[in-house]
């Protein structure tokens, strides 16, 4: 498939993403990281997501 | 825009066909993955960062939440798995359609109407949540649900051009729907899960082992808050159950299950009740406590995700609004369809957007939609109840199925009583047991209805003989 290598780059972000927005809050919630940089890190989560599963996540032919 | 592009578009638009009229064939039926996006993501709204602070505000205990949103949503999933879904993969057909072919084009035009506008407030509140958390990151003027006319011409535009973006989708039918669904429902359920686990500190938590003490002194503290009335376990095990009852027991999401290629598909309705229905009611509990601290005594959605995770949090309630509109204004459409079954869904769609929009542009009117929703839990109940006997039932008993279809379209008139006999029962029973919580109602109506109806419908066969004729469909 032609256009393996940038699904897979576009499904890596988009994992990342909701790692962002996920691991974080447990961070914060044991004193790793302020409350303020887990509120940093939802947004990038947030953005990752979105500017990269519209372009794989509805598609029939996902890897 | 040159008259032919408007040409084009329409004619594109005019050829969408979502099978109002007839069955879904089996070429166009979807697999599981589909329906749990888009159940999960229709479940997971703006209203829960509403209801989730509501058990907080109404003094519920920790384990009354804890335990009534188990059994409840584990009641409303059966409700979809055993009811709704078989029902809508054997017969394929929207609840419209099959109501029309049973009671009469009259008959169902008041309930499609009936629907339409309840769907059309819905929709309308959920652009008028959505509008308020993007005002929040603004800093733009709100107005509160108590408040009748716009807050100003900034507010008017915007709920207007969110409305639009949510009509433009529910024109486009089931397919944009569920693709818009898919995008955002693996990523809304972490921003709860999130917001909830980052505020427990605040709220004294600091170890897993802490968190039952702080959620019965803190959090649910089983006491209401002044002007409240006293929630229990059973309050909130009988809404999580009946909240959906016009979707499940009421068969309004036949609209979606119609597509369904297995019957099972109504197990898909789990992930929407535990991720939105028992994770994000309790997440949104824990922020609403966590608000109260804060000195904000009525906290609104976007404050409530404001304050659990930020800007991303608001991002989530504006998305979490829109999912939720999407499909509800796609069912709006296909109810009004059911009343003009000539005029295109497309164009009857963009003018229940309209009518949101101007809604939305007047919050005081979507406030009383908790009422608006209980009163439909009441009229939908017994639409169920008499679709489920006449699918599953009547054959069995050789009673007269689809009356009107096979009457030229003459008037139902068991349904028209049935409708009539139970809602006025149940309110009766409501208002004689001084009962607090017009929900308790839907499933004494849901059997009310079937009972009168099968008495009503067997009384009719034996004064009139059987009038079969052969099913085009």
């Amino acid at each position: 498939m032609a256009n393996y290598p940038i699904k897979i780059i576009l499904k890596t972000l988009s994992y990342l993403g909701l790692l962002f927005t996920a691991v974080p809050a447990f961070l914060s919630f044991h004193g790793l990281i302020t409350f303020k940089q887990y509120e940093i890190f939802m947004i990038v989560g947030a953005f990752m997501w979105f500017l990269s599963a519209p372009f794989w996540v509805t598609k029939k032919d996902n890897i | 825009m040159s008259d032919n592009t408007a040409t084009s578009i329409s004619n594109q638009l005019d050829a969408i066909n979502d099978y109002e009229r007839e069955p879904v064939p089996a070429s166009k039926v979807k697999g599981f993955k589909d329906f749990l996006a888009l159940v999960a993501s229709e479940h997971i709204a703006g209203t829960e960062f509403v209801i989730g602070p509501l058990f907080v505000l109404h003094g519920a205990t920790a384990s009354d939440v804890i335990l009534g949103l188990l059994v409840g949503n584990i009641l409303a999933t059966l409700s979809w798995t055993l009811i709704c879904a078989p029902l809508a993969v054997k017969t394929r057909l929207t609840l419209f359609y099959q109501l029309e072919r049973i009671s009469g084009y009259k008959l169902v035009s008041i309930f499609n109407g009936i629907s339409g506008i309840q769907a059309c407030v819905f929709a309308a509140f959920m652009a008028v949540v959505s509008a308020g958390a993007i005002s929040l990151v603004l800093g733009l003027e709100t107005p509160s649900f108590s408040q009748m006319l716009p807050s100003g011409i900034t507010w008017v535009v915007l709920v207007t051009v969110l409305v639009a973006l949510i009509t433009v989708i529910a024109i486009q039918g089931i397919d944009l729907v569920s693709k818009f669904a898919t995008i955002s429902t693996p990523w809304m359920p972490w921003v709860f899960l999130a917001s909830g686990i980052a505020t427990l500190p605040q709220l004294g938590v600091h170890s897993f082992s802490d968190f039952w003490t702080v959620a019965n002194t803190t959090i649910w503290t089983g006491t209401p808050v002044e002007g409240m009335s006293k929630y229990n376990f059973w309050h909130i095990m009988f809404f999580a159950w009946l909240c959906n009852t016009a979707m499940h027991i009421g068969l309004a999401d036949t609209f979606i299950y119609r597509y369904a290629k297995k019957s099972y598909y109504g197990i898909a309705s789990f992930g929407g009740m535990f991720i939105g229905h028992f994770m994000a009611w309790i997440a949104s509990g824990i922020l609403c406590a966590a608000a109260l601290q804060a000195g904000i005594s009525d906290p609104t959605p976007g404050q409530v995700a404001g304050i659990g995770a930020g800007i991303a949090g608001i991002i989530c309630v504006v998305i979490a609004g829109w999912t939720t509109a999407n499909p509800t204004l796609y069912r709006a459409g296909l109810a009004i369809q059911g009343i003009f079954p000539s005029t295109k869904r497309w164009k009857i769609t963009a003018w229940l957007g309209l009518a949101a929009a101007l809604m939305a542009s007047f919050p005081g009117i979507v406030s009383k939609l908790d009422n608006l929703l209980a009163w439909f839990a009441l009229i939908a109940a017994p639409v169920g109840a008499i679709v489920v006997l006449e699918v599953y039932v009547f054959k069995k008993l050789n009673l007269e199925t689809d009356y009107s279809h096979h009457r030229n379209g003459k008037m139902n008139w068991a349904v028209a009583a049935t409708w009539i006999i139970s809602v006025t029962l149940c309110y009766l029973i409501y208002l004689g047991l001084e009962l607090d919580f017009f929900f308790f109602m839907a499933i004494p109506g849901w059997f009310i209805a079937a009972i009168v109806y099968l008495f009503l419908c067997k009384l009719r066969q034996m004064k009139q003989p059987k009038n079969i004729i052969k099913d085009s469909l």
